[in-house]
C-alpha cells in the first residue's frame, strides 16, 4: 500500500516531468515555428 | 533506542554544516540558497550600476568623455542583461527560496538538491558574460534585444553571450519548476491555494510565465548561434530568412518577462502593505485574479514593442487594445492597495515607505506605458528616451523598490536582528529623491527627441542629460548605505522579537527571530 509520502513523492515527479516538458516544447516548438515562419 | 537516535539525528540537522565548503557549496537548505541567490544579485545589481554610472558620466554633458561608442554600447548592452538576469531575477528567486517554504509550511523547498544546481550555474553564467569585456571585438554591444543583423556582427564574445544566457534559462526554469513543485505539492494541511499569502500567489504564477517564456528565448538565440556559425538563415534576409522575425520571437519572451520581473514585487508589496495598515489586504480574491489576468495577456501584447516595423493596421489596432487591457487588472491591484491602507491604522517604517514609494512611482511607469501603447503616438516616441524613461520607472522604483522593502521586512526574520531604521530611512529618502532626478527629466529628453543608446547627443540635450545623471550619481552612492545598513545589522542590530512587526499575519512571523535552520519539521496547524 501506497504511504502519503510515496504518493507525494508520486506527484511531485510527475508535475516535474510535466512541467520539464512544457519547457521542452516550448524550446523546439518556437525553433520550428521560426523555420517554417521565415 | 530507535527515538534516541532520530532525535540526536535531528539535533545535529539543526545546525548548519560548520565547514565553509560544505554550508555553502553543496547546500541544499532553502534558506542558505536564498542567501547564496541575494548576495549573488546584490553583487550584479552593483556591477551593472557601474556600468550605468559610465553611461551617465559620458552622457553628462556633449561630446564623448571618457569612454569610445563601440564600448558604451557594451556599456548598455551589459548593463541591461546584468540587471535583468543577474540583479532583478535572483533577487525573486533568492526571497521564492527564503519566504515560499516558511509562508506554506515546508520543511524545504520539494527538489532541494536541483535548488542548488539552480543557484551555482549562475555564477558561472555571468562570469562568462563579463568575461566578454576582454575578449577581442569586446563585449555584446548591439543592445539587450540582441536583434540581428546587427547582434551578428558581436566578436569572440558572440557564443559566450549565447551559452550564457542558455545557462541564465536553464537556472531559470529549473528555479520555477521547484517552485511550482513545492507550491503545488509541499502546503501544510489547510493551507489551501485561497488561503496563501499573495507572495506565493504571485510567484506560483511567474513560475508558470518562466516554464513557458525562457526557453523561447533559448530558441531565438540558438537560430542566432546557428545562423552566425552553422550557415542557417533564420533572420538572414539574403538566405530567405527574415530578421523581423526575431523580433516576434524575442518579445513574445520580453514582454511576459517584463511581469517576471513585477508579479513578486507586486507579491511583496501586498504582504507588507496590510502589515503597516494593520488591516488584512483589501480584495485577496481579485488580486489573484488580477495577477493571473496580467499573466495571461502578457502574452498577447508583445507586437506594441514593434509598431514601427511596418505591421498591418489589424495588427497595430489589436497590439494596441490588448495593451491597454493591461490596464484595468493593474489598476484593480493599485486600488487594492489604496483600499488596504484607507483608514489603516498606518505607520511609515522603512518598508512601508518603499512599498508606498512603489505604488506612486509604478503608476507613472504604467501610465508612460499606456501612452507608449497608442500605436500612431509611439512613432513619436519609439527607440527614444521615453522609452529608457518608461521602463527605468517600472523596474527601479517598481521591481528594485520593493526588492528593498522586502529586504527590510524580512532581515529580523532572517538575522534574528533589527536594521538601523533612521539609516534605513534616510537610505530611502537619498534613493526616492535620486531615482526620480534621475529618470523623470528622460521623459523630456525622450519627448524631444533624443534617441536611446548613443553617447554623444546635440547641445539642446544637455540639460536635461546633466540633471539625469547628477541623479544617477546620487542614487548610485545612496545604494552603499543599504549596504551600510545590512552590514550593522547582521554584526550587531538589537535583538529582533519573534513577530518583528505587530501587524505581520502569516506563517513565518510564528518562527523564532533569526528563522531556525530546518523549520517546520512537523507541519504546522492552519485553522
Amino acid at each position: 500500500m501506497m504511504s502519503d509520502i510515496d504518493e507525494r513523492d508520486r506527484r511531485i515527479r510527475r508535475t516535474v516531468v510535466v512541467l520539464a516538458l512544457t519547457a521542452v516544447a516550448f524550446y523546439g516548438g518556437f525553433i520550428l515555428l521560426t523555420a517554417l515562419g521565415g | 533506542m530507535t527515538d534516541h537516535t532520530a532525535a540526536a539525528h535531528d539535533d545535529h540537522h539543526d545546525e548548519p554544516p560548520a565547514r565553509f565548503v560544505d554550508r555553502w557549496l553543496f547546500t541544499t537548505n532553502h534558506k542558505d540558497i536564498g542567501t547564496l541567490y541575494l548576495i549573488f544579485s546584490l553583487t550584479m545589481f552593483f556591477t551593472g550600476g557601474l556600468m550605468a554610472l559610465v553611461i551617465r558620466a559620458e552622457l553628462f554633458q556633449p561630446g564623448l568623455q571618457f569612454v569610445d561608442p563601440q564600448f558604451f554600447n557594451s556599456m548598455t548592452t551589459m548593463h541591461a542583461l546584468l540587471m535583468v538576469f543577474g540583479a532583478v531575477m535572483p533577487a525573486f528567486v533568492g526571497l521564492a527560496n527564503w519566504l515560499i517554504p516558511m509562508m506554506i509550511g515546508a520543511p524545504d523547498m520539494a527538489l532541494p538538491r536541483m535548488n542548488n544546481w539552480s543557484f551555482w550555474i549562475l555564477p558561472f553564467a555571468f562570469s562568462m558574460l563579463l568575461l566578454t569585456l576582454l575578449m577581442p571585438g569586446g563585449a555584446p554591444a548591439g543592445g539587450w534585444t540582441l536583434y540581428p543583423p546587427l547582434v551578428l556582427q558581436t566578436g569572440d564574445a558572440f557564443p559566450f553571450m549565447v551559452f550564457a544566457v542558455h545557462l541564465m534559462g536553464a537556472s531559470s526554469i529549473m528555479g520555477s519548476i521547484n517552485v511550482i513543485v513545492t507550491i503545488m505539492n509541499m502546503r501544510a494541511p489547510g493551507m489551501t491555494l485561497m488561503r496563501m499569502p499573495l507572495f506565493c500567489w504571485a510567484w506560483l504564477i511567474t513560475a508558470y510565465l518562466l516554464i513557458a517564456v525562457m526557453p523561447v528565448l533559448a530558441g531565438a538565440v540558438t537560430m542566432l548561434l546557428t545562423d552566425k556559425y552553422f550557415g542557417t538563415s533564420f533572420f538572414n534576409a539574403a538566405g530567405g530568412g527574415d530578421p523581423v522575425l526575431f523580433q516576434h520571437v524575442f518579445w513574445f519572451f520580453g514582454h511576459p518577462e517584463v511581469y517576471i520581473m513585477i508579479l513578486p514585487a507586486f507579491g511583496v508589496v501586498s504582504q507588507i502593505i496590510p502589515t503597516f495598515s494593520r488591516k488584512p489586504l483589501f480584495g485577496y480574491t481579485s488580486m489573484v485574479y488580477a495577477t493571473a489576468s496580467i499573466a495571461f495577456l502578457s502574452f498577447i501584447v508583445w507586437a506594441h514593442h514593434m509598431f514601427t516595423t511596418g505591421m498591418p493596421i489589424a495588427g497595430q489596432l489589436f497590439f494596441m487594445l490588448s495593451t491597454m487591457l493591461i490596464a484595468i487588472p493593474t489598476a484593480v491591484k493599485i486600488f487594492n492597495w489604496l483600499a488596504t491602507m484607507w483608514r489603516g491604522e498606518l505607520t511609515f517604517e522603512t518598508p512601508m515607505l518603499f512599498s508606498i514609494a512603489f505604488v506612486l512611482l509604478f503608476t507613472i511607469g504604467g501610465f508612460s506605458g499606456l501612452m507608449l501603447a497608442i500605436a500612431p503616438a509611439d512613432y513619436q516616441y519609439h527607440d527614444t528616451y521615453f522609452v529608457v524613461a518608461h521602463f527605468h520607472y517600472v523596474l527601479v522604483p517598481g521591481a528594485i523598490f520593493s526588492l528593498m522593502a522586502a529586504t527590510y521586512y524580512w532581515l529580523p526574520k532572517w538575522t534574528g536582528r533589527m536594521y538601523n531604521e533612521k539609516l534605513g530611512k534616510l537610505h530611502f529618502w537619498l534613493s526616492l529623491i535620486g531615482v526620480n532626478v534621475l529618470f523623470f527629466p528622460q521623459h523630456f529628453l525622450g519627448l524631444a527627441g533624443m534617441p536611446r543608446r548613443i553617447p554623444d547627443y546635440p547641445t539642446q540635450f544637455a540639460d536635461f542629460n546633466m540633471i539625469s545623471s547628477i541623479g544617477a550619481f546620487m542614487f548610485g552612492f545612496s545604494q552603499l548605505l543599504f549596504v551600510l545598513v545590512i552590514w550593522n545589522c547582521v554584526r550587531g542590530g538589537r535583538k529582533a522579537t519573534d513577530q518583528v512587526w505587530d501587524g505581520a499575519k502569516g506563517l513565518e512571523w510564528t518562527l523564532p527571530s533569526p528563522a531556525p535552520y530546518h523549520s517546520f519539521n512537523e507541519p504546522p496547524v492552519i485553522k
